[in-house]
């Protein structure tokens, strides 16, 4: 399974192994913004109980709100135009130069399932980050690994795996410089977006 | 004040009859002065009416305004607690529902919520909710859930609240929604301002900045940023505008917008009975200032009518060598009763005389009775002499030493006969009066110096004034008994009459012992109540005809 992804990205993992678990589904990955959008607004269509436009901004009022009175873990919650970005710091969530998920992170995402469940008319974006420490294709590699990591634990929580989408950044996205070693700690991360799959105006047909 | 007035026109009156005393001013000339005085009286006290009014005016404002901005601070406090309360039981009814262990929708459940909704008048609904679906709840919207577009505010705590907007309107009604966790509740904010506290006002509540309610609902009222704090009043629009800020969990600003003329209408009674009462008061001092200016006036030309037809008295009080116990002469002193058998003092009449301009006529009326009284006796001896006393307005008078001398050729009787009493203060005034005195002497006059040591001249100005006759004041004498002889300032002036050659006649003598002291140092007379005190004419003709007076005669 693994080694299909690794063919996926066109990368031969050089690390032996980068246990993960094995997913009931396979989650479905992008790789560029575009890509995303696409399955956003393809998600939008097939889901059969997608948003009324009238109740979009409640949607990720309320959500927000809730998502935000989980924050005791370090959990950054920030409401914008159309999506909800989540971001969990890597540092306590892996080990090091691991795709095993640690207990905090566990309990953090214990919670956030439980939102998703509640909220399910979003597409989760899961988005895994590295420092700037290694090689950019093993970074880029183990940041899809964390990402699928963390998708496949929600989805085991319950979680619908079609509404689940990873991808994995490497370094390309630092948040500070990675200089310091606190740089980097807050550059190993995991982004989740959430975007709210809104019923498409009558008459057009869904983007492919 | 008012006293000091009269006196300033009474002069203006001066001016005019001082020009020529012999000429007596006609009656109607008299009384159109007195009128327009009193219409000056009545001017300055309309000005000064005004005057107090304006500020007492003024003064009122300031309280009634003073007054308002407590009255609106207190509702605003009100208003602000109100709402602030309903607020923060709102938030924590939602924790606790939150918290409740009554699986969801149930019977009870639901039972829980309508039991809280009931409880609070101004909550219309609450709701349990998944996501964006509301499941169950208590009031009015079954079935019609809002969901807003976009929230007011999103709290740290996980509150959401939506401001009242078009969004959050239900039948016409802005409602006020706040979900936390599961629940959530909607709020009717006109419940959170109490209407009848406003009394007619227009009253706004802002919470966070953003407007909540107004009542009535609708109305214009202008935003609490574009207002200072407390009370502005808006002449343009005609009312007044209030604010007040406040809030210990949320930042709350009350606005109430009122007329004008309600505000004035609320402190007009408080300011037309301040203001009664004060015209009342102000009335009531002009009635007496008037009637006390009339009396003065009256009272100053009854005085002219008494002086003119001999109505002032003259009572004698004689003068005795202390050597000889002989009655050498007296001290003529002017009474006045009025018809009405009130006797009106010396102190109170001279001052008007001198005011009125009245004062060489009085004295002129005073030296015709003397003359007239005593005529015989002063022909009969011609060591005996009267003394006559002269206001410091007699010494201004130029004419006054041929006036003088005119009434004693009338009656066939030399200067001579009567003396003239000055006192230390008329020296000082007016230079002029050197000259004068100096007249009076060459007519033959004797002039003496009354009160001295009461004003402030020196030995060596004493010396310039031609003078005959030094009177030893009464306080001086006085302490003859009292205090120590030798260090007497009496002892002083003693010695410096003998060095400028004056005469002296001790006044107040009222024990054989102070009369031996003075003669033994060479005081040549005296008066007193040891001799007598002032009598009328006949007593004194009596009195002068017994060849000594060594003892007391009578005290009474």
């Amino acid at each position: 399974m693994t080694a299909a992804l690794a063919a996926c990205t066109g990368n031969t993992p050089k690390v032996a192994d980068v246990g993960t678990q094995e997913p009931a589904t396979r989650l479905a990955t992008v790789n560029s913004d575009r890509e995303l959008q696409n399955r956003v607004a393809r998600a939008s269509a097939d889901h059969v109980d997608a948003l009324p436009v009238q109740s979009l901004g409640y949607y990720l009022d309320v959500q927000t709100a809730a998502l935000q009175t989980l924050a005791g873990s370090g959990l950054e919650v920030s409401r914008r135009q159309d999506h909800i970005q989540l971001v969990i710091p890597g540092a306590d969530s892996f080990g090091s130069d691991s795709v095993s998920l640690t207990a905090t992170a566990q309990r953090a995402l214990d919670d956030i399932a439980e939102q998703l469940v509640e909220f399910n008319q979003s597409l989760v974006a899961i988005a895994g980050h590295s420092d700037a420490a290694g090689e950019p294709a093993y970074n880029r590699r183990l940041s899809l690994q964390r990402a699928i990591a963390v998708g496949n634990y929600l989805a085991a929580r319950g979680v619908e795996s079609a509404r689940l989408v990873v991808r994995g950044y490497g370094a390309s996205q630092p948040r500070e410089a990675n200089t310091t070693a606190r740089g980097r700690a807050t550059n190993r991360r995991i982004e989740i977006a959430l975007w709210p799959l809104v019923i498409p105006p009558a008459g057009s047909s869904a983007a492919i | 004040m008012p006293l000091f007035r009269s006196r300033e026109f009474l002069n203006v009156i001066a001016i005019d009859l001082h020009g020529d005393p012999n000429r007596p001013m006609g009656n109607w000339q008299f009384a159109m002065r007195r009128d327009s005085a009193l219409m000056l009286v009545l001017a300055t006290a309309m000005l000064g009416v005004i005057g107090l009014f304006m500020l007492l005016g003024w003064l009122l404002w300031r309280e009634s305004v003073v007054a308002e901005e407590q009255r609106l601070g207190e509702l605003a406090q009100r208003l602000g607690l109100q709402a602030e309360n309903a607020i923060i039981d709102a938030r924590e009814l939602l924790e606790t529902l939150n918290q409740s262990q009554a699986p969801r929708c149930s019977p009870k459940h639901v039972q829980r919520m309508q039991e809280e909704a009931i409880g609070r008048p101004w909550i219309r609904a609450i709701g349990y909710w998944r996501a964006i679906e509301r499941q169950c709840g208590a009031g009015f919207v079954q079935g019609t859930a809002l969901t807003p577009p976009a929230a007011s505010r999103i709290y740290d705590s996980g509150v959401v609240a939506w401001w009242p907007s078009p969004e959050t309107a239900v039948g016409g009604v802005q409602l006020f929604l706040m979900r936390f966790g599961d629940h959530d509740v909607a709020i009717d904010p006109r419940l959170l301002l109490d209407g009848n506290r406003l009394e007619g006002q227009q009253a706004g509540l802002w919470v966070e900045g953003l407007p909540m309610v107004s009542m009535p609902p609708g109305a214009q009222l202008p935003e609490p940023q574009s207002l200072a704090p407390g009370l502005t009043i808006d002449r343009a629009g005609g009312r007044i505008a209030s604010r007040f800020s406040l809030g210990t969990v949320l930042p709350m600003d009350v606005v109430a917008v009122q007329p004008s003329g309600q505000f004035v209408a609320r402190y007009l009674p408080s300011l037309v009975s301040a203001a009664l009462m004060g015209l009342a008061l102000i009335a009531l001092w002009v009635i007496f200032m008037f009637r006390l200016s009339r009396r003065q006036l009256s009272l100053a030309t009854e005085l002219r009518t008494a002086i003119d037809t001999g109505t002032i008295e003259v009572v004698y009080q004689p003068i005795v060598d202390l050597d000889s116990g002989r009655c050498q002469g007296a001290e003529a002193l002017a009474r006045w009763r009025r018809d009405n058998g009130e006797a009106i003092s010396p102190e109170v009449f001279i001052p008007m005389a001198e005011e009125a301009g009245l004062v060489t006529r009085l004295t002129l009326a005073l030296l015709r009775k003397v003359l007239r009284q005593l005529g015989d006796t002063l022909r009969a001896r011609s060591d005996l002499s009267i003394n006559l006393n002269l206001s410091p307005l007699d010494l201004e008078n130029p004419d006054l030493p041929q006036l003088l001398a005119a009434t004693l050729a009338e009656a066939g009787l030399p200067a001579s006969a009567i003396k003239l009493e000055i006192t230390e203060r008329s020296l000082i005034d007016h230079e002029d009066s050197r000259q004068l005195i100096s007249e009076l002497r060459q007519r033959g006059h004797q002039v003496a110096i009354d009160d001295f040591g009461t004003g402030y001249s020196s030995l060596s100005y004493l010396e310039s004034f031609e003078l005959d006759t030094l009177k030893l004041d009464k306080a001086f004498v006085d302490a003859i008994e009292t205090h120590a002889v030798t260090s007497s300032v009496i002892v002083h002036i003693i010695e410096m009459a003998k060095s400028l050659n004056l005469d002296m006649v001790a006044e107040g003598i009222e024990s054989a012992h102070q009369a031996h002291w003075l003669a033994e140092r060479g005081v040549q007379r005296g008066q007193g109540y040891l001799y007598s005190p002032p009598m009328d004419a006949a007593e004194f003709i009596a009195f002068e005809q017994q060849p000594a007076h060594r003892h007391p005669q009578r005290l009474t």
